[in-house]
């Protein structure tokens, strides 16, 4: 290795940098965006040593290329790109959930006008309270996501789609133990049943939730963790409904905390405007 | 503002990994260019 010329190179870089700034800031930038890219998605997923080999990967690919110079700055540029890769594919479902989670829109922020009157909203609303009530009295389990439309596809494609006016028997009936679709979360949207059977991703947060929770309890917080929607959970086991919001559980939901979140579940996703929502809340009351 | 927002958001709790990503990028600039003259 010649010492020399490689001592030479360095310092021509560091002489031309201010005559070619502009190459250099656009390389400077496209390296931060991969490199920043990668140790983010490392650091999320608490792989420190992976992000360790990382860094010493690319310190090896740069001592290999000095060494060996045949097209050393290509080969370089596509080690590094290789190695990138490398480790965003060993991570490629988590990346895949943060994906999901940019890339729908925000439940705050879908407005849409309902074509329903207050009175068949309120039918909704009893006959799904109505449904989890008499499913926790009978030990039945259930699962049932309140989506804004936001869901991804290939949830939605997982279950079987339904597209069937809100009842209490229909709701029961889906979670019926011998039901086909009774293993799966049931997607409520606007005043529909939309799909039921439907596969979640579970939630990988196992410090936060105890190991009692199964995974019903972990699809239905596992999918508010990547999605802005809520879910309700009627466990097999005890019988508790719980209610989860962007990851938070409240477990022990009686029938007023039902009817809260799923008046605000109709009436703030689904109306024009907040004052709307609060009179016809009001009203109903 | 909102740009600031989400800058904030996205950065608050990562900001040594993004300092850590500038010092690696660095390197492989040098490294780059340097290996471009030398090839």
């Amino acid at each position: 290795m010649n010492w020399q010329r490689i001592g030479q190179a360095f310092a021509s870089v560091f002489s031309s940098f201010s005559s070619d700034w502009v190459a250099y800031l656009l390389e400077f930038i496209l390296f931060v965006a991969i490199v920043y890219l990668v140790l983010r998605v490392l650091g999320d997923n608490n792989a420190g040593r992976l992000i360790v080999v990382y860094v010493f990967g690319i310190v090896l690919i740069g001592l290999c290329c000095l060494t060996f110079r045949e097209f050393a700055d290509i080969a370089f540029l596509f080690g590094v790109a290789l190695l990138s890769v490398f480790m965003l594919l060993l991570f490629s479902v988590e990346i895949k959930r943060s994906i999901w989670a940019k890339g729908t829109p925000d439940g705050a922020a879908v407005r849409k006008v309902i074509a329903m009157s207050s009175p068949e909203t309120e039918a909704c609303i009893e006959a799904i309270i109505k449904a989890c009530q008499n499913m926790s009295k009978n030990d039945v389990g259930a699962l049932i996501v309140l989506s804004n439309g936001n869901l991804p596809k290939q949830i939605l494609e997982s279950g079987t789609m339904i597209n069937a006016d809100i009842s209490q028997q229909m709701i029961e009936g889906i979670f019926f133990p011998k039901a086909p679709l009774h293993d799966g979360a049931l997607i409520i949207q606007e005043h529909k049943l939309l799909a039921a059977g439907c596969f979640l991703p579970l939630t990988q947060n196992n410090e936060k939730y105890s190991k009692d929770l199964g995974t019903r309890h972990r699809a239905g917080v596992g999918i508010t963790e990547v999605t802005n929607v809520t879910s309700i959970i009627v466990s097999e086991e005890t019988g508790i409904i719980s209610i989860v919001k962007q990851g938070k559980i409240e477990r022990y939901a009686d029938y007023n905390m039902l009817r809260r979140e799923l008046q605000e579940y109709y009436w703030k996703d689904f109306t024009q405007d907040g004052g709307k929502k609060k009179s016809v809340i009001r009203s109903i009351k | 503002m909102k740009f600031l927002n989400w800058l904030k958001e996205e950065f608050s709790g990562h900001i040594g990994i993004f300092f850590g990503a500038i010092a690696l990028a660095a390197f492989c600039v040098v490294l780059f260019n340097v290996l471009s003259l030398l090839g």
